[in-house]
């Protein structure tokens, strides 16, 4: 038996997910033959951020109508407008990119140049602009770090159906066809496992299927992962479905694998396969029996042979390991993953714990760790690092963890700390003792902070998840938890903010009239919705939960030094922001080394600008239709579940009645030394252009009238702040 | 590298619009006419490049 386990775009590019590498090490130990693990979509990211690919899309791109074409009209319409953006930023800095898009990526995984935290900016924003570059060649569909969306939704098996065949706007039809697909030839596998836990998976995971049963129909594609546990059944019931996968892999997959490997090697019998569904002889669904996950003490280490440890953007390694399954809690009524993980809280013992630790340092030649677990439990609080120092093992670690205000001591906070934890986070969700109260948190806000004071002193940095817009949250509530979180910002480093979805699996929406939801709002074409949208008969409205987690995320952004470069964050989630701790070893260190690195002086008393700098004429205001695009999220009425490009219908609407662009001389300005673009107004860059060294500050201003000289002069101050002047920049 | 805070980008004076009313030194070359004395400096914020949501999914 051959078997290939695919985990296909997208996910994030920083470190390898636990899912195949647990897959494969559990197949392995119980002897099947031939087990690969294939993560497509690092791969996929890998090949995308090429040379030659970004140079195709490029040409691809310049091919249809130009930016010329636009900059000739007098006023551009929304849809318009967005057009520009893309095509003023490719003319600007398009070709730079393509010809550093391989420097970027080995930036990122290079240990010396990661670290340092100019080039690393300049890799971040460098890739973030390929990839944008490589989108529009598929436009509207967009690849980011952080998701992959296309016009088609993923709540609609139909329309996942139209975009597998799309190959216009699907990026992954050709990808596969000519990556994928010979891997995959090679292997001439048996059984195919695709594990699918994100909706960015969803198009890419048919797409791949379809390809697979087209070049070889014998072969047996079974797919699992987290997103079946919402989505499964409902996809189960359209027959289209069935033309190109054979089985679902409901919940936790070790046990049915390896059965279903046994049965596809022997008497094809799949209703001896647990928690399995399939399509029998004559056309009817079939759903086995239903059993509880193995116990995790019975699990092998995970096993990471065969991924492409290299390609991932990171330098160092940063391994996930699951020491408990589930969620030892289980009672927030908003939260899902402790009934489609499992069902059951399962943890594994201290000792081995340790040993997985030890053998994946020594294979994998890394000392990083990331606790993949719902949260800490306290019995493992207390435990483990002191196990951790008794072994003398010398690694970093970090996972997410809940308020316990008991369990989490100074002691044991201190003991974290000194066995190598470097971040933990806490899902703190509100400052109201009612909100939290509503939402069965089981927690008191001030004994939280209190325990956020402490993880600090210890040395730890600390991440709280914030909710906005929990049923029946007020405006006051919700501003009441950013006065806190402001107030305590001495001891949280980062933030991770989000707004109330309500989840059809959840606690909340099966009782959801003693939340005051009055209404709910299916969408009748959606046959996968998981999401609905929803009234409340009190508390803020969705819109106006959107706004508050908009001031959430401007005060985070003008208040938290992690958030102050974006780009930091852009990549960090994972494993950068992370990685960045544990080499400066102290969040002080990395504020004070990395963060708030005094600014050099630049420019002299008569600046030059950058003799590298990029310069663009355009005829239209990059500044204002920036800032107009980025205001439609909150005028949009749709709620923004998976995909925020705008909907058809949404886009003729904003083209008819919004106000469109009217002309406006301006430049936009590329630095290729840090990756960044800044857009000037017509007489912001007639100043910079005047600053070329052969005069003063004044002299360069005096090219303007009085009456705005001072203006003039804080202007060619706000260029030598973005260090667009002669100084000593590495590159 | 720190950078300025966004809310302070927003209060940048020299965002305001002037008007022009004494003429430049007759040494200098003329402005371009009709050239408005706004002067701004920005960063390019392309559409939706992060959100924190997209984030906190993965």
């Amino acid at each position: 038996m051959k078997v290939a386990l695919i985990f296909p775009p997208q996910g994030h590019f920083t470190q390898p997910y636990l899912s195949l590498p647990s897959l494969a090490a559990y197949l392995r130990v119980h002897g099947v033959e031939r087990v690969e693990q294939f993560d497509e979509s690092i791969l996929a990211y890998d090949h995308f951020l090429s040379r030659a690919r970004i140079e195709r899309a490029l040409a691809k791109v310049r091919a249809g109508d130009g930016l010329d074409a636009l900059d000739q009209r007098d006023a551009l319409r929304f849809s318009e407008m967005e057009r520009y953006q893309t095509l003023s930023e490719i003319a600007l800095l398009g070709d730079a990119v393509a010809a550093h898009i391989e420097e970027a990526k080995a930036v990122l995984r290079d240990r010396a140049q990661f670290y340092d935290y100019e080039r690393y900016l300049w890799a971040g924003r460098t890739v973030e602009q390929a990839l944008r570059i490589f989108s529009a060649e598929y436009a509207p569909t967009r690849l980011t770090p952080h998701g992959f969306v296309m016009r088609y939704s993923v709540e609609r098996t139909s329309e996942i159906l139209a975009a597998i065949s799309d190959e216009r706007e699907n990026p992954f039809i050709e990808y596969f066809r000519e990556h994928t697909l010979p891997r995959l030839k090679a292997l001439d596998p048996d059984l195919i496992g695709i594990s699918l836990t994100f909706p960015s998976q969803a198009i890419p995971t048919f797409t791949l299927a379809r390809l697979i049963k087209e070049w070889k129909p014998s072969v047996h594609v079974t797919v699992g992962g987290g997103l079946l546990a919402y989505t499964a059944d409902k996809l189960s019931k359209r027959p289209e479905v069935w033309e190109v996968i054979d089985s679902f892999i409901m919940l936790e997959g070790e046990g049915p694998l390896l059965r279903l490997c046994e049965e596809l090697g022997s008497s094809r019998d799949l209703a001896r396969v647990p928690n399995l569904i399939w399509r029998d002889g004559r056309g009817e669904v079939q759903h086995s029996e239903k059993r509880d996950p193995l116990d995790i003490k019975t699990l092998p280490t995970p096993d990471f042979d065969g991924l492409p440890l290299d390609k991932y953007f990171s330098p160092e390694l940063v391994l996930p390991l699951a020491i408990t399954r589930g969620c030892y809690w289980g009672k927030c009524v908003f939260c899902t993953l402790y009934t489609v993980i499992g069902p059951g809280y399962r943890g594994r013992a201290i000792e081995q714990t340790v040993d997985d630790m030890r053998k994946l340092t020594e294979k994998y030649k890394t000392k990083h760790f990331y606790l993949a677990i719902e949260d800490l439990p306290p019995n493992m609080a207390a435990r483990l690092p002191q196990a951790i120092l008794d072994a003398k093992l010398d690694i970093d670690w970090w996972c997410d963890a809940r308020l316990e205000h008991e369990a989490f001591t100074q002691e044991v906070c201190g003991a974290m700390a000194a066995s190598g934890c470097k971040r933990i986070a806490f899902g703190y969700e509100s400052s109201s003792r009612r909100v939290l109260a509503r939402m069965c948190k089981g927690t008191d806000p001030d004994r939280s902070m209190e325990l956020v004071h402490r993880a600090r002193n210890a040395g730890l940095s600390v991440t709280l998840y914030v909710m906005v817009g929990f049923p029946t949250e007020t405006r006051e509530e919700a501003r009441a938890t950013l006065r806190t979180i402001l107030d305590n910002r001495s001891a949280i480093q980062e933030v991770s903010v989000r707004v109330f979805y309500l989840d059809e699996t959840s606690e909340i929406f099966r009782r959801r009239q003693e939340f005051d939801i009055v209404e709910i709002y299916p969408d009748a074409q959606a046959d996968l919705q998981v999401y609905y949208d929803f009234k409340t008969g009190s508390g803020m409205s969705r819109r106006e939960a959107r706004d508050a987690y908009l001031e959430f995320t401007r005060a985070l952004r003008s208040h938290f030094p992690v958030f102050q470069n974006t780009n930091m964050l852009y990549h960090e989630l994972k494993s950068h922001y992370f990685l960045y701790l544990a080499k400066w070893g102290t969040w002080e260190r990395l504020v004070a080394e990395v963060l708030e690195r005094g600014e050099r002086a630049s420019g002299g008393n008569k600046p030059r600008r950058r003799a590298e700098l990029v310069r663009r004429a355009l005829h239209f205001d990059r500044a204002s239709i920036d800032q107009r695009l980025g205001a439609i999220d909150s005028a949009t009425l749709r709620p923004r579940y998976q995909s925020d490009i705008v909907e058809e219908g949404d886009r003729a609407r904003f083209d008819r009645e919004l106000e469109p662009e009217f002309r406006s001389d301006a430049n936009l300005v590329y630095d290729p030394s840090t990756g960044e673009v800044q857009c000037f107004s017509a007489a912001a860059a007639l100043l910079l252009e005047r600053c070329d060294g052969t005069r003063t500050v004044e002299q360069v201003v005096e090219i303007v009238p009085h009456a705005v000289r001072g203006d003039a002069l804080r202007c060619v101050e706000d260029m030598r702040k973005a260090r667009l002047f002669e100084e000593e920049l590495r590159r | 590298m720190k950078e300025p805070r966004k809310d302070e980008e927003s209060q940048s004076p020299s965002q305001k619009a002037q008007d022009a009313t004494t003429p430049p030194p007759a040494s200098d070359p003329l402005p371009p006419a009709g050239l408005k004395y706004v002067f701004k400096i920005a960063k390019a914020d392309p559409k939706n490049t992060f959100d924190f949501e997209d984030v906190a999914d993965k």
